[in-house]
C-alpha cells in the first residue's frame, strides 16, 4: 500500500525534500513507517529520531489524516492505504 | 480519508468536551481528547483565564504584540485579536524586530505582515541596524566574547521595548502600555530549570509571566505562559496559518537545548511535568520588585548595575 508523507520546517530542510510517497506493507505501524522514512531520507535521522526514547522525537508533531498521532495509538498506530501523514517540528524559529 | 478509516482510528474517541465530533488532539496531561473546534476554544479560554489571573490588561490597554512570524507569536496575535473584540477601547499593534538575518528574518517578516493584514492589525518594525548600528549577521561574523544568542536575546528584548514605546507618526504611533510576547509553557518551564541550573536566584525571584510596571519600561506580559508549545503548533496547523518554519541559523543556546530535550522526554514519560516545573517557578519566586535599583548611565533604562545589558553588549560590539 502507499502512504504520503509531508515534511515541514527543519525536517524538510534536513531531508532535502518536502515530502515522499512510500510503498509499505499493509497495516504498517507509524513507528515502522518512521524507520522506513529514515532509511529513505537519512538526513532525517538526527532531527527525527530520539535514541534515548527509542522513538520519533517528542518535539515532532505527527498528524495522521488530520489527527494528531497521540490521539491515536502513537507509534503503534496502524496506517491504511492512502494515509496522509504530516511531520511538523514543534521547535521553530521565533 | 474514508469514513471506515476514520472510525477505525478514532473508535470510542469522540471529543471529551462536546461529546459529538471526532477528537483530533489528545492532551496526555489532562486526559482530554478534543475536536478541532473545542481545541481552539480551549486555547482561547485558557489564554483568557491567564490574562485575567495576572491582570495583564486594562479595559483600554494599547497592547504591542511582539510578532516574529513564528507560530507562537502569530497564535498569540490571533487569540488576543479575538479576546480584545470584547474590549472596544483596547487596541492591538504588532511590533516586529528585524535583526538582519538574511534569508531567515526577511521571510518571517513577510509572513508576519501577511497575518497582520488578514487581521487588520497595524504592524511596526524596528531594525537592529537603526538601533544598534549593526545587523545580527554582522555581529555573528565578527569575533565575539559571547555566543550569538546572548547578543540577540538581549538586543531583541531592548528592540521590542523601543518598538513598544515608539511614537512614530508614520506608524500612527505605537506608544503601548503593554508588550505581549509569545512565550509558551515550554519556554517558561525551561527558564525555571535554567535559573536553577545556573543558580540565578535573582531571576528566580523575578519570574513573573504577568510582568510588572517599572518606570521607563513597558510592562511585559506572556499570555501563552500556560499553553504547551505542541498546542501552539497544532493550533497554527489546524487553523491553516502560514508561519516561519525554520529555526534561526544562529540558534546555539546549548544549555537551553539540553533542558528542552530533557523536559520533552519527561513530558512523554510523566505527562504534566512542564506544568509542575512552571508552577514550582511561581511558588519559589519572591515579590520580584526590589531588584531594579538604578538607571543605566548610558541610556537611562532601569538596571541593577551601572550599565544595562544592552548597552554593555552594544559597547562590546564597538
Amino acid at each position: 500500500m502507499r502512504v504520503d508523507v509531508r515534511l515541514m520546517g527543519v525536517l524538510s530542510d534536513a531531508a532535502g525534500s518536502t515530502g515522499i510517497r512510500l510503498e509499505v506493507e499493509d497495516g504498517v505501524s507509524l513507528g515502522d513507517l518512521v524507520s522506513r522514512l529514515v532509511e529513505e531520507l537519512p538526513g532525517l535521522e538526527d532531527v527525527l529520531i530520539d535514541r534515548v526514547m527509542d522513538s520519533y522525537a517528542p518535539n515532532a508533531l505527527v498528524i495522521v489524516n488530520g489527527i494528531e498521532a497521540f490521539n491515536l495509538e502513537g507509534s503503534s498506530t496502524s496506517l491504511r492505504e492512502g494515509s496522509a501523514l504530516v511531520f511538523l517540528p514543534v521547535t521553530h524559529g521565533g | 480519508m474514508c469514513w471506515a478509516e476514520l472510525t477505525l482510528n478514532t473508535l470510542n474517541r469522540s471529543c471529551t468536551k462536546c461529546h459529538g465530533a471526532p477528537s483530533v488532539y489528545h492532551r496526555p496531561y489532562s486526559g482530554e481528547r478534543l475536536c478541532a473546534a473545542c481545541f481552539n476554544e480551549s486555547l482561547f479560554e485558557r489564554v483568557k483565564k491567564t490574562v485575567g489571573k495576572y491582570d495583564m490588561f486594562e479595559y483600554d490597554s494599547r497592547i504591542a504584540v511582539g510578532v516574529s512570524g513564528g507560530k507562537d507569536s502569530l497564535t498569540l496575535l490571533r487569540l488576543l485579536d479575538e479576546l480584545e473584540k470584547d474590549r472596544p477601547y483596547a487596541e492591538l499593534v504588532a511590533v516586529c524586530v528585524d535583526e538582519g538575518v538574511k534569508g531567515y528574518r526577511d521571510e518571517a517578516l513577510t509572513l508576519a505582515e501577511k497575518n497582520c493584514r488578514e487581521l487588520g492589525v497595524k504592524m511596526y518594525t524596528v531594525r537592529f541596524r537603526e538601533l544598534f548600528g549593526e545587523t545580527m549577521d554582522e555581529i555573528a561574523a565578527r569575533e565575539r566574547e559571547l555566543g550569538t544568542c546572548s547578543y540577540c536575546g538581549v538586543l531583541r528584548r531592548r528592540a521590542l521595548d523601543e518598538a513598544a514605546k515608539a511614537v512614530d507618526e508614520a506608524a500612527k504611533a505605537v506608544d503601548a502600555d503593554r508588550l505581549a510576547t509569545g512565550h509558551n509553557l515550554d519556554d517558561m518551564a525551561q527558564s525555571v530549570l535554567l535559573n536553577v541550573l545556573r543558580g540565578d536566584v535573582v531571576r528566580m525571584d523575578m519570574f513573573n509571566p504577568g510582568g510588572r510596571g517599572v518606570e521607563g519600561f513597558v510592562r511585559r506580559v506572556k499570555p501563552l505562559c500556560e499553553v504547551p508549545e505542541r498546542e501552539t503548533t497544532f493550533y497554527a496547523y489546524v487553523n491553516g496559518m502560514e508561519f516561519q518554519s525554520l529555526p534561526c541559523p544562529y540558534a546555539e543556546e546549548a544549555m537551553r537545548s539540553d533542558v528542552r530535550r530533557f523536559l520533552n522526554r519527561m513530558e512523554v514519560k510523566r505527562p504534566g511535568s512542564k506544568f509542575i516545573v512552571y508552577q514550582t517557578g511561581l511558588k519559589i519566586r519572591g515579590r520580584g520588585d526590589g531588584n531594579v535599583v538604578g538607571r543605566c548611565s548610558v541610556c537611562g533604562s532601569p538596571t541593577r548595575g551601572d550599565l544595562c545589558r544592552a548597552c554593555e553588549l552594544s559597547g562590546r560590539m564597538e
